[in-house]
């Protein structure tokens, strides 16, 4: 669906200056799951960049986003009032209806967090968040203020994956959601395998449609290619199968 | 009256406009957007004789006015394409154009057999996919190749013929005048360039494969070129595209000479795309007070538009 937006906030998170907050009002109401993402025109690009939604109210959603080239440096940018070419909802989100009634470990590495984000409003009986950030400088207490809920922040000192294994020795979780680096998401693979857990990974790769049209986006997994955009960006967690 | 009416190959049209093989699927992907029947012909994703994956690693990167990609031709084989796509969309009432690369000529032949006895409404050649080690290229960038495929295809088919061809040679001009004097029924004008793109922070090339295809607003004043200078030697008609992602690109193309316009890269850029050109196209000719899109074909040939228009 192409929408209309307006910008409602632009602010940094970080005080780098790297990782920005955005809402947008679109001009139209849509359905959207937690871990569906949106493709956002940036002017003097050929292709849009997919963000994914990290949350919405009524109109508005929020993206959480990180400056690592051009696109997310012009959307940096953009202020109040200003007009942002949209589409989406665009792929599949994540299940939550595997964790309902269920205790659930919620995974994120870096700008990983922001798909996962939306899942802090579905109904789990209990949910345990682990996010890090590590040197990406996400100031917490900044985060903290944005989005007050029972995250458990991580730093350098310890990794979020060493901080689920460690927690793995004292509480049973029944189903994970995670995003994150692929090596930090190939790792977090074998540790569900190896603990019989169940879960569902969000993985990212270069796109170029969003929409299924160009091949562009597959990713291996056990059942063959599949595309991102299209099957994704959300799978079995033990159904990727990452290179290294 | 429908300005857009257009007989080719001998086939009607409701307009001129078709899509890029290979940016379209087989036609499903675009469907919440509008319906494809509004297109004049879908050219689906090109077909092998059986199922490839397709290459790995990184299959796409932008590059500045276009983008580079290295898909390797990734589809379910020509059988799962007439046994589950096709019938599908003949009964929604599109009109198809199959895309087809054969490993060799005798692939060529077999797959055009089957296409004969399918609905599909035209067989276009891929004689120029950039990215299957195999073939493809080799094909299109040599006249008699080009011709004799040509030729084996045009003999075990009643269907039209159209011929897809490499930019990436010497003399375009030989290679499509072998393929007419074969018996082609027309040309798709152009497939992408190859290209290359390096990541500065890894120092390694972003493309699993290293090289790829380069398509979009960058490479339409070479396929614009291209097919102005094609149309002057040939008297097939030609479909052309590179880079089209409005109406005024897509104008440029039949005052160089196409008779049908492809929109590639332009469906990544806008869904929307396709639909927004056709549109545009109806209020220039309306503007202009020009009565037909085929009045225009080739009028950068004979002068331009005369006085008042
Ligand atoms: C489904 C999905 C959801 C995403 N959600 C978010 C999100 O919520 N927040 C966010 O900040 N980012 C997200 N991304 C990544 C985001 O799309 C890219 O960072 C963005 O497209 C880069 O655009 P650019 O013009 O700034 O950089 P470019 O100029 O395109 O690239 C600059 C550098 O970033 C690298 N890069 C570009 N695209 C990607 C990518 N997809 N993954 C990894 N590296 C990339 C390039 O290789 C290059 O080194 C998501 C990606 C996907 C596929
Ligand atoms: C992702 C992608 C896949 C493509 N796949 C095919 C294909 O399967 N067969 C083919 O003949 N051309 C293929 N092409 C070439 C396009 O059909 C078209 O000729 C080319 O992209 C130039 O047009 P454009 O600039 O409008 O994209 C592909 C192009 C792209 C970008
Ligand atoms: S980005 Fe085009 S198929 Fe996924």
């Amino acid at each position: 669906m192409e929408l209309k937006g307006l910008v409602k906030s632009n602010e940094f998170l970080t005080s780098q200056r790297d990782v920005f907050q955005l809402r947008i009002e679109l001009n139209r109401e849509f359905e959207f799951k937690p871990g569906q993402f949106i493709n956002v025109y940036c002017p003097n690009k050929v292709l849009p960049r997919p963000i994914s939604i990290a949350d919405k109210e009524g109109n508005i959603i929020t993206l959480l986003v990180r400056i690592v080239g051009e696109g997310t440096d012009f959307l940096s940018k953009t202020k109040i009032g200003d007009r942002v070419k949209v589409i989406g909802p665009l792929g599949k989100g994540f299940n939550t209806s595997h964790g309902m009634d269920k205790k659930v470990a919620i995974i994120g590495g870096g700008i990983g967090v922001a798909p996962l984000l939306g899942l802090r409003k579905a109904n789990f009986k209990d949910a345990k968040y682990y996010l890090g950030f590590n040197s990406e400088g996400i100031l917490v207490e900044e985060f903290k203020k944005v989005y007050p809920t029972t995250i458990t922040y991580l730093t350098e000192d310890t990794t979020v994956l060493e901080a689920f294994e460690e927690s793995l020795k004292t509480e049973v979780y029944n189903f994970v959601y995670a995003c994150g680096p692929e090596g930090m998401l190939k790792k977090l693979q074998d540790i569900l395998q190896k603990n019989k857990i169940p879960g569902e990974l969000s993985v990212e790769k270069k796109m170029a449609c969003g929409v299924g049209g160009c091949l562009i986006c597959t990713c291996e997994t056990t059942k063959g290619k599949k595309r991102v955009c299209k099957e994704g960006p959300v799978f079995d967690s033990q159904e990727v199968l990452f290179s290294e | 009256m429908n300005k857009l009416h257009t007989e080719v190959f001998g086939i009607t049209l409701k307009n001129p406009i078709t899509v890029g093989s290979g940016t379209y699927g087989f036609g499903e992907n675009y469907k919440e957007f509008y319906s494809p029947t509004e297109l004049g012909a879908i050219t689906v994703k090109g077909m092998t004789m059986l199922p490839r994956e397709g290459n790995s690693g990184t299959r796409g990167a932008e590059t500045p006015g276009g983008m580079l990609n290295c898909v390797g031709l990734q589809n379910p084989g020509i059988d799962v394409f007439i046994k589950d796509y096709l019938p599908k969309l003949k009964n929604e009432g599109n009109i198809v154009f199959a895309n087809i690369a054969g490993k060799d000529i005798e692939e060529f032949v077999e797959m055009a057999i089957k296409l004969e006895n399918s609905q599909v409404d035209l067989i276009e050649l891929n004689l120029s996919c950039p990215n299957v080690k195999e073939g493809g290229i080799a094909f299109g960038t040599s006249g008699e190749m080009v011709g004799l495929i040509t030729r084996k295809v045009k003999e075990v088919t009643g269907k039209p013929v159209v011929v897809k061809l490499t930019p990436n040679v010497t003399d375009i001009v030989s290679i499509a005048v072998a393929a007419e004097q074969n018996g082609a029924d027309g040309l798709t004008l152009i497939n992408t360039l190859l290209g290359m793109a390096i990541d500065v922070d890894t120092g390694n090339p972003i493309l699993g494969n290293v090289f790829g295809g380069l398509s979009g607003p960058a490479i339409k004043p070479v396929a614009l070129k291209m097919v102005y200078q094609v149309y002057k030697h040939v008297k097939i008609p030609i479909i052309g595209m590179g880079g089209i992602v409005n109406e005024r690109d897509a104008l440029e193309f039949f005052m160089a000479g196409a008779s049908m316009i492809g929109v590639g890269t332009g469906n990544f850029i806008d869904p929307m795309c396709p639909l927004k050109i056709k549109e545009g196209l109806e209020r220039y000719l309306d503007i202009k007070g020009i009565g037909k899109i085929t009045e225009i074909v080739g009028l950068a040939h004979r002068g331009g538009l005369t006085d008042g228009k």
